[in-house]
């Protein structure tokens, strides 16, 4: 009966197929993957203590290089650190601040919109307006109170990445929100007799999460820089736990003499961003479609 | 005067290939309405979209044939071209005015865009008995409000207007009354006609409709699968369709002698472009069809009464 | 003509009298609907017509419970809404369903098909995903689809076979009214004849009524027992549709039936369009689609 035969497929599989024009970013996805591998395992597969000072090799040169040795592959730092040892550690505190402000961030933005954008109103309008001023607070100054406050943590970085981030998901996830319920499938779902929780869970909630994926995959690349920034600047991370900001901070008057301390972290953080952005960028074509309709 | 002729037209998809329009020839005269039926997918709007060359690499491609636009081929044209052509040639009518014109803008701004240079001087007074031609009272003191301001009905007629206000000699109207309330509907087609006739436009009228065809137009060309199924004098068409599906489109869309008795409904749904069948594209729908037509298409055949189809087994009438 | 809103009818469901009035905060007030009462019986089809901004919406919204009147009230089976517990509520839900315009926004993308038709017992929670999914195999077979697209998702389906769901969906608690909001409006014309004739089917079959709103005036004529004209909040005429059609005597009702007859373009040139035109609403409240 039925001239067409539509084939089997779930919808974010057709979704990825339709975007023919991005084609799938092998090195990002890869990229990301040992991104996440050694924030995860980074300790365990480290060949040296990343805090451990050696003076006797500071300043030793990648393996390759005349006076380098297979001790130190990418060679050591001004104290006689390993390098790779530490950039597999401030992997972990890139992981674990990027995840970790963009999970709790998107919780609180995905609240926040679901709160203002299904109840409309007063609320909404109160709502908006606090994630507007939220937004209007410079990050840096932020940080620089928190850190006067409660002194310098990952914690504290975490919290304020979280509170310079939830806005925007707020806004963004808020118009969603709206537009999805006046959907009719929202609507027809009241005419069934569900109330505001079915609605939310069932309806309104699947059908944001492909937009709640592609902004947290943009904001892990923010994350990542804006750590790099706060301890570069000596409000991030402590000493002498390892991070790519402040190994860049170490490494930045070594440029003439050894070029290795600022130059691998420097690869690292623009690596990671670029494939965290790029992953983002495919993800929005590709989601996009599907989620219209 | 719009001639197209043998467009092929295809568009691209996750490397498959849809064939939207195949081989299709419509004639546009001066001062004649021509309408341009089909249902979703049939490729109506895929050949007005090609006549303004909308379509183009990697989403699609106007493959071969001949889109001339007062005897200019829009498919040699560099896009400075194009421009001009577009600019100075044909206007084009919106289904939805209501997101074809921008928000941000007043209409005076809006149509003041499009107006020829020597228009421009003194251009309020063009705008004014442009929109007063076409039934909007009190222009002058309408120049300077913001779409949302009208009624569905008004901004058509400012869509209108802008698509007239380059004096254009061709005019695309892609379902211009869909979008409209039943009684506004009939004074946007009496304008469409009259303009028609006092601006000898080549009019292509897109329409799903054709009862509403029959009202504006004097040839119909009947698309289906994207591919032309029947074309003619509209009132010849009408009268004795030759096509299996001319025929049960009639069937379908006249109602009223029989309340509360079933209709005449075609079976099944109209192809998909990915999922086109073999030979006519009617054939899984066709009560007429046999083994020949699931294999190929039959080449057009020309009758008495000035209509030709594309059929194997046409409907005796 | 008009039937008396408060008596005890034969009605299944029922709008008594309703009023309702949109409060904007520094804008006038927007009375939507002014007093309108309007009924469907068992077995029945009857016909709203209006253009846009007329009220269509607003009824509609008001009989499907997802808004309460000003004043005035829905009774279904007599039973004034406002008055009904949770137990009569759960009864409502069941017996009153509907089906909206378009067939794309109507289905959600991420939910296979047998998952949207059965959502009413989903929301109550009283049935398995085995009777779930064998209820959704009936009722697609009810709406001619195949039984094996019950585990399709929407977006692989053609409007008219989603149009057929959302059909399915609301007969899946045997209801005794559906509400059609202009069911055919986003289908093709061969497809929107077969929706016409599934319908004509349904109701000898089962027996439900329907409110169908709708402005294409063949297809109403063609479908209706009753139609009821509204304009500007008001019902301003009703009847038989034989009747109303051939001596329709609101003056509204004549320009819809003139405009609709479609038979000629030749009536003199130009009338004064702007009264034409329904510039009431022009901000609708709420828009449902």
């Amino acid at each position: 009966m039925s001239t067409m035969t539509p084939t089997r497929r779930a919808p974010r599989r057709r979704g990825l197929k339709r975007s023919r024009h991005s084609r799938k970013p092998w090195f990002s996805m890869a990229a990301m993957g040992l991104f996440a591998f050694c924030g995860i395992f980074g300790a365990l597969i480290a060949p040296h203590d990343p805090t451990q000072n050696d003076l006797a090799h500071s300043l030793a040169p990648p393996f390759w290089a005349e006076g380098g040795s297979t001790t130190y592959l990418l060679g050591t730092d001004q104290l006689g650190r390993d390098i790779l040892s530490r950039l597999l550690s401030g992997a972990q505190v890139s992981f674990l601040v990027a995840v970790g402000a963009v999970l709790i961030a998107g919780a609180i933005g995905l609240g926040v919109a679901l709160l203002a954008g299904y109840t409309g109103g007063r609320l909404d309008a109160f709502l908006t307006r606090v994630a507007d001023s939220a937004m209007a607070f410079p990050v840096l100054l932020l940080a620089v109170i928190v850190v006067a406050l409660y002194g310098k943590s990952i914690t504290i970085v975490i919290v304020v990445l979280v509170l310079a981030v939830w806005p925007q998901y707020a806004r963004v996830l808020r118009s969603e929100v709206i537009r999805i319920r006046n959907e009719d499938y929202v609507v027809m779902s009241k005419v069934m007799g569900g109330n505001a929780r079915w609605a939310i869970v069932r309806h309104i909630v699947p059908n944001v999460v492909p937009t709640l994926l592609v902004l947290a995959t943009l904001q892990i690349g923010f994350a990542i820089i804006a750590e790099g920034s706060l301890s570069f600047l000596g409000i991030g991370v402590p000493a002498p736990a390892a991070s790519w900001g402040n190994m860049l901070a170490d490494g930045r008057n070594f440029m003439q003499t050894a070029w290795w301390v600022p130059v691998f972290p420097g690869i690292a953080l623009s690596i990671t961003v670029l494939s965290a952005n790029l992953l983002g960028d495919w993800l929005r074509q590709t989601l996009d479609p599907a989620t219209r309709r | 005067m719009l001639d197209v002729k043998n467009l092929h037209t295809e568009y691209y998809q996750g490397g498959r290939v849809a064939h939207a329009a195949r081989g299709v020839s419509i004639h546009v005269p001066q001062g004649q309405a021509v309408a341009l039926v089909g249902e979703s997918g049939s490729g109506k709007s895929t050949v007005a979209q090609s006549v303004m060359r909308m379509i183009r690499p990697p989403v699609g491609n106007l493959r071969e044939g001949i889109v001339s636009v007062n005897g200019i081929d829009v498919r040699l044209c560099t896009d400075r071209q194009m421009r001009q052509v577009l600019r100075n040639e044909i206007g084009f009518i919106p289904q939805d005015p209501t997101t074809a014109l921008d928000p941000l803008y007043t209409i005076r701004s809006q149509i003041k865009e499009v107006l020829p240079e020597e228009d421009k001087r003194n251009a309020d007074q063009v705008i004014t008995e442009l929109l007063e031609s076409l039934g909007i009272v009190n222009a002058a003191d309408r120049l300077g409000d913001y779409p949302h301001e009208f009624s569905g009905g008004m901004k058509q007629r400012v869509a209108i207007a802008i698509a007239l206000a380059k004096r254009p000699s061709v005019l695309i109207a892609d379902e211009p009354t869909t979008a409209l309330d039943v009684t506004t509907q009939v004074g946007i087609l009496r304008l469409l006609d009259r303009l028609r006739r006092e601006r000898n436009l080549a009019t292509l009228f897109i329409t799903h409709n054709i009862r509403v065809a029959r009202l504006l137009c004097q040839h119909v060309v009947v698309m289906y699968g994207g591919i032309v199924v029947e074309s003619g004098p509209i009132e010849q068409v009408m009268a004795a369709p030759s096509h299996p599906y001319t025929r049960a489109l009639l069937d379908a869309s006249v109602l009223g002698d029989r309340p509360r008795q079933k209709l005449r409904a075609i079976p099944g749904n109209p192809p998909s472009l990915f999922a086109m069948p073999q030979g006519c594209p009617f054939s899984p729908r066709c009560a007429n069809a046999t083994d020949q037509c699931h294999e190929g298409l039959p080449s057009e055949v020309a009758t008495e009464q000035g209509t030709r189809y594309t059929c194997w087994n046409p409907v005796a009438s | 003509m008009l039937e008396s809103g408060g008596v005890m009818t034969d009605y299944i469901l029922e709008a008594c009298n309703v009023v309702k009035t949109y409060e904007a905060r520094g804008a006038a007030a927007v009375h939507a609907l002014k007093d309108v009462s309007l009924g469907v019986a068992q077995g029945e089809t009857v016909g709203l017509v209006g253009e846009s901004g007329s009220g269509k919406t607003t009824l509609m919204r008001m009989l499907l419970a997802i808004e309460e009147p000003t004043t005035g009230v829905v009774r279904f089976r007599g039973t004034p809404r406002n008055e009904m517990g949770k137990a009569e509520m759960k009864e409502y839900f069941n017996n009153v369903s509907a089906v909206f315009q378009n067939p794309f926004s109507s289905l959600n993308p991420r939910r296979r098909l047998w998952d949207v038709m059965t959502e009413r017992r989903a929301i109550e929670r009283r049935a398995k995903k085995s009777e779930r999914r064998e209820r959704a195999a009936e009722l697609t077979a009810m709406v001619g689809l195949p039984e094996d697209y019950i585990d399709r998702y929407p977006h692989q389906l053609s409007g008219g076979q989603r149009q057929r769901i959302a059909i399915a969906r609301a007969l899946a608690e045997d209801p005794s009214v559906i509400v059609l909001d202009e069911p055919m409006s986003a289908l093709d014309v061969s497809v929107s004849a077969q929706i016409a004739n599934l319908l004509l089917e349904l109701q000898e079959n089962f027996g439900v009524g329907f409110l169908l709103i709708g402005h294409d005036m063949d297809m109403i004529r063609h479908l209706c027992h009753r139609v009821a004209v509204l304009y500007k909040g008001d019902i301003v005429e009703q009847g038989p549709v034989d009747a109303v059609m051939r001596a329709p005597e609101h003056d509204y009702t004549k320009r819809l039936l003139a405009a609709s007859e479609l038979t000629s373009l030749e009536i003199d040139d130009l009338e004064p369009v702007e009264s034409a035109d329904a510039p009431f609403l022009i901000s609708q409240p709420v828009p449902t689609h």
